[in-house]
Parts: C-alpha cells; sequence; structure tokens
C-alpha cells in the first residue's frame, strides 16, 4: 500500500550551507586558512571506530520517533491483524468484510518497518489483544511483532507464498481461525 | 640539474651556503606512511605533492580516493579529500567537478579498483572527457586485502586466488587499461610509465604533469597509468620487486604515451607506444 | 660538496637507494629504528663522493632523503 505524497515548496539553495565541511580546496595561508578536510565513512583506528559506531547507533536510536503505522477498527477487536504493504491493504479490506459480519477484529498496518513502531503494538498487547501477522513471505515481520508483544501475547502468522497475489476473500478464512484459538 | 623539487618556493640555503635540492613537497603531510618497506606508492605520493606544489594547485584541489592501500593518499595529502567506494573514485570526481568546475579534481586509484569494479566508472567518465585527472597505480595484484588476482595480474604469476599462476585459458589476458582509455573519445591525455627506476620515474612525472594540465587547460580527460610494485604480496624483497618490473612488467605493458589531443582541444591521432606490446609478458 | 640526510625515523630499509647511487656509497647500516627496519646510512667517509645528483631521493618512496648541495657543485654531475 502506498502512502499519499504531500507536496512542498523545495528549500532555496543556499550558497554558504555546509561551510563547515564542504570540500573547496584548503587554503594554506591568508584568512581562510584552515586544515584539509577528508570525507570518509573508513574508520580503522582503535578508538576512532568506537567513536564512529556511537555516532550511528546515536542516529539509528533518534529514527525511532519516525516510526509511523495505521490502525483500523482496533478499539474494541479481540484480534489485531498486523500486515504491511499491498497485503495491508488487502487485509483491511478482509477485517472490514469480517467487521461487517460482527466479528471483532481490527488492523495494524505498520507505515515504517524499520524503525519498527513497536511501542503503539505493546500498548495494543497490554490492552488483552491478540494478533495474527500476515505476510506475503515466509515470515520476517512476525519476528518484530512478536518482539513487540512479547511481555504480553504472542502473534500467530499466516504466510501468502511470494508469487501469489491473494484477495480478501483468503484471508477470511485464517483471520477466523485465529480469533476462534483461544 | 632539476632545481629543487617539492618546494614551489625559492630554494632554501642554510648558513654555510648549502641548498636544499630536494625535500618533502610542501603539500605532502609530514607524517610516516603506513605502506609496506619498498611500496611505491609512497613514490606515486611524492610526485602528487610535487606536480600540486608546482603547479599551484593546493588550494584549489579536491581529491577523490577509492578502496585499496591507495585510500589513504587523503592522510598524506594536504588537500580537501573524499573517499569513494570502491572503484568509483571517477563517479564521486564526475560530481565534483560538475559541482564546481573551477576545481582541480583527480582521482588516485590502483589496479584493482579501477580496472575491475571500476571498470564501467573509469571507461564513461573517460568517455564523457570529464574535466579529471586520474593517477592509476598498477601492482598487478589486490594489496590492501591480501594479494589477490586482479585483471591486471600477469600470466604465471602466483597470487592467493590462483597459486598456481594465472592461466590465459582460464583467467584470461591481463587488461592493458592505458590502452583501452587511450580509444575512448573524451581522453585528452593518457600515458603509461614505470616507477622502478630513477629515469622512469621523472618520465613519469612528466607524464602525471600532462595528464594534470590537460584538466587545467580544459582540454578534456587526463590517464596516466604507473606500473609499480607490491613486494609483500609478490613475495619479494624490495629490489627484486624492482626488477621484476623491469624484466616482466614493462614488456608487456609497453610505456610511453598512447593519446595526445592537440592544443585547441580537437584529439589528434592515436600515437604509437615506444615499444611494442609483448605478445604474452608476465610468464 | 653535496651531502644527503637520511630520516632515520621514516626510512623503512628498502635499500632502493643503494641501487641507484651513482657513485654506491649509501649502504644498510646495523642500527634498527623504532619499527625495526634497518636504516640506509652513508658512511661519513664517503659522503664526500656525494655528487647530489638527488637519485636516491627520488627513488625512496617515504621521503626520508633530503638532499644538499654545496654552493659550487662539480660540474658534469649525473642527475639530468
Amino acid at each position: 500500500m502506498k502512502e499519499p505524497i504531500t507536496p512542498r515548496e523545495p528549500k532555496k539553495v543556499d550558497p554558504e550551507e555546509g561551510a563547515g565541511w564542504r570540500l573547496i580546496g584548503a587554503p594554506s595561508t591568508g584568512k581562510g586558512k584552515r586544515d584539509h578536510r577528508i570525507i570518509k565513512s573508513l574508520f580503522l583506528m582503535d578508538g576512532e571506530l568506537a567513536g564512529q559506531n556511537k555516532k550511528l547507533q546515536a542516529k539509528y536510536d533518534a529514527w525511532k520517533k519516525l516510526a509511523d503505522f495505521e490502525t483500523y477498527e482496533v478499539k474494541d477487536a479481540e484480534l489485531v491483524v498486523v500486515a504491511f504493504g499491498s497485503i495491508g491493504r488487502i487485509a483491511k479490506n478482509a477485517v472490514r468484510s469480517l467487521r461487517a459480519k460482527g466479528k471483532k477484529v481490527g488492523l495494524f498496518r505498520p507505515k515504517t518497518l524499520y524503525p519498527f513502531p513497536e511501542k503503539a503494538l505493546e500498548k495494543l498487547a497490554k490492552e488483552g489483544k491478540r494478533f495474527l501477522t500476515i505476510e506475503h513471505n515466509l515470515g520476517q515481520m512476525v519476528e518484530d511483532v512478536r518482539l513487540s508483544v512479547r511481555k504480553h501475547a504472542d502473534s500467530d502468522l499466516f504466510c501468502v507464498y511470494p508469487g501469489n497475489m491473494p484477495s480478501p476473500d483468503d484471508f477470511e478464512a485464517p483471520i477466523l481461525r485465529a480469533l476462534g484459538r483461544k | 640539474m632539476p632545481k629543487t623539487q617539492g618546494a614551489a618556493s625559492a630554494p632554501k640555503t642554510n648558513q654555510t651556503g648549502e641548498e636544499l635540492v630536494f625535500t618533502r613537497p610542501a603539500s605532502m603531510v609530514d607524517r610516516a606512511t603506513h605502506y609496506c618497506p619498498g611500496c611505491h606508492h609512497g613514490i606515486a605520493h611524492r610526485l602528487v605533492g610535487e606536480l600540486i606544489d608546482e603547479l599551484g594547485l593546493k588550494e584549489n584541489t579536491v581529491a577523490v580516493c577509492s578502496i585499496g592501500c591507495s585510500v589513504f593518499l587523503y592522510n598524506y595529502i594536504d588537500v580537501d579529500s573524499v573517499e569513494a567506494p570502491h572503484g568509483r573514485a571517477p563517479a564521486v570526481a564526475t560530481g565534483v567537478k560538475r559541482a564546481r568546475p573551477d576545481k582541480f579534481v583527480f582521482t588516485y586509484q590502483g589496479d584493482g579498483d579501477l580496472a575491475s569494479i571500476g571498470m564501467a566508472e573509469i571507461m564513461h567518465a573517460a568517455n564523457r572527457g570529464e574535466r579529471m585527472s586520474v593517477v592509476f597505480v598498477n601492482n598487478t595484484v589486490y594489496g590492501m586485502t591480501g594479494g589477490q588476482m586482479a585483471p591486471t595480474t600477469l600470466i604465471g604469476q602466483k597470487t592467493t586466488t590462483c597459486p598456481g599462476g594465472r592461466c590465459k585459458d582460464r583467467e584470461g589476458s591481463p587488461i592493458r587499461m592505458s590502452e583501452i582509455i587511450a580509444h575512448l573519445g573524451g581522453t585528452a591525455f593518457c600515458a603509461r610509465g614505470s616507477l622502478d627506476s630513477v629515469k622512469n620515474i621523472r618520465q613519469a612525472k612528466k607524464y602525471m604533469r600532462q595528464a594534470f594540465e590537460v584538466q587545467t587547460k580544459g582540454l578534456g580527460f587526463g590517464f596516466v597509468e604507473l606500473l609499480a610494485g607490491c613486494p609483500t604480496n609478490w613475495r619479494l624483497s624490495p629490489l627484486a620487486a624492482n626488477k621484476r618490473i623491469t624484466d616482466e612488467m614493462i614488456p608487456y605493458f609497453p610505456l610511453g604515451v598512447f593519446k595526445e589531443v592537440e592544443g585547441d582541444g580537437t584529439c589528434g591521432s592515436m600515437l604509437a607506444p615506444e615499444s611494442a606490446p609483448g605478445a604474452e609478458g608476465g610468464k | 660538496m653535496s651531502r644527503i640526510t637520511v630520516s632515520e625515523e621514516r626510512c623503512k630499509g628498502c635499500l632502493l637507494c643503494t641501487q641507484v647511487c651513482p657513485v654506491t656509497i649509501i649502504r644498510q647500516s646495523e642500527r634498527i629504528n623504532q619499527n625495526g627496519y634497518k636504516v640506509a646510512e652513508v658512511p661519513a667517509e664517503d659522503m664526500a663522493k656525494c655528487t647530489g645528483c638527488a637519485s636516491c631521493a627520488t627513488i625512496c618512496p617515504d621521503v626520508a632523503i633530503e638532499v644538499w648541495r654545496g654552493k659550487k657543485p662539480k660540474p658534469g654531475s649525473k642527475a639530468a
């Protein structure tokens, strides 16, 4: 499932941007005198490499706030289907038609897989909901789902073999099976 | 007599009137290199430094280094530098030069980098006639990773990945890069020098100067290949490695100018190298 | 009169310089530097033979050699 795009005006190029790191030649004399700069990603020295790893870890940690997701009919759901991408859209239709039949199911659709919206999933698990992960592979995201909810719940898994394009009807039986399982 | 090498300024004299005629070029950082004893990268680095000084390019240069032992050029040459992914220095340099056409941009690459994984980048950069200069150090082996076979490894040469010696039927013939680059439309200057003797080093520096000057004059792509030794991975002493360049590499990789455009930027005729290519050297 | 200085800190004992000296005055010393290399040297008694041609410095991969040339270099020295 594709997210809608938001058009925006690109920022004007600031000719002074990057004055602290850009490479335009290193004057060795005069007013602009400075040491030569190196843009690199190869850090072989002992402490240097550890420093770089720390810096990267801080960056990955900062990404966590970018985690994004969509929920559908989860409020009173007993079972939450977790699915992403095109399978997320198909699962949404399956959930919609099961709701019309009065089944208490909902959908949790991560928009970002990395960072994974683990806090939001954990919150649903705390509320006592059960989970079914549906994936268009043999089970990858399910590992993240299980890690996120591990203190309170587990997740069932239904896999669609890559190469087949399922319809919403194909998901109804597995969802009902998971709903019926206590 | 050579004038003071390295220093672009007036020669230094001491109290007793002695003149310093050879010292470290000003744009070379005063620091021990990590290269093995007898490795010719040090010589190539020094030639780069001397030329940057002599052409007055230091404050206007951006160097691009890609992976291999040669990537550490940026630790030794005192100019702004970018590290490129393996083989991609010509692509990065294209970006640098197009963003900043007034800068002097050169790449410094080894043979495992330029002639193997970076083959597409170097070919197209040359063909587009990017205004950049390429220093290509060919030592017929992957040095940094422990002496594996490179595209330039000579027939019969033993490496860790062809322990029985490179076989033409199995691995093909060594690639002669200068000959290939010379045939591409955007190349303004292309030559092969060697670093095995004083005479050849001086000649190589002249080639490098031309490869640098075709860029500063805006004529096109400048390419210079330097035959170099890797005593460690050849399992030879530095002296024996030097002899191997003379005896085995130069017959297969002939020295000389392969292409030189006229001053007006039109491509001149392809010049024949000074010596004819050996049939199958390196045995 | 010319002379060379070898930086014993930088010399890696590759001995390329010993091969290119036209008057063969450079040799390997018995001194071992911090990195464990036996450095090159010119014995004091031979230094007067130095022509200041800078061949050794040209081939030195570690820029370990500096060349000083006296005020009146001998005519017809080797360097081209």
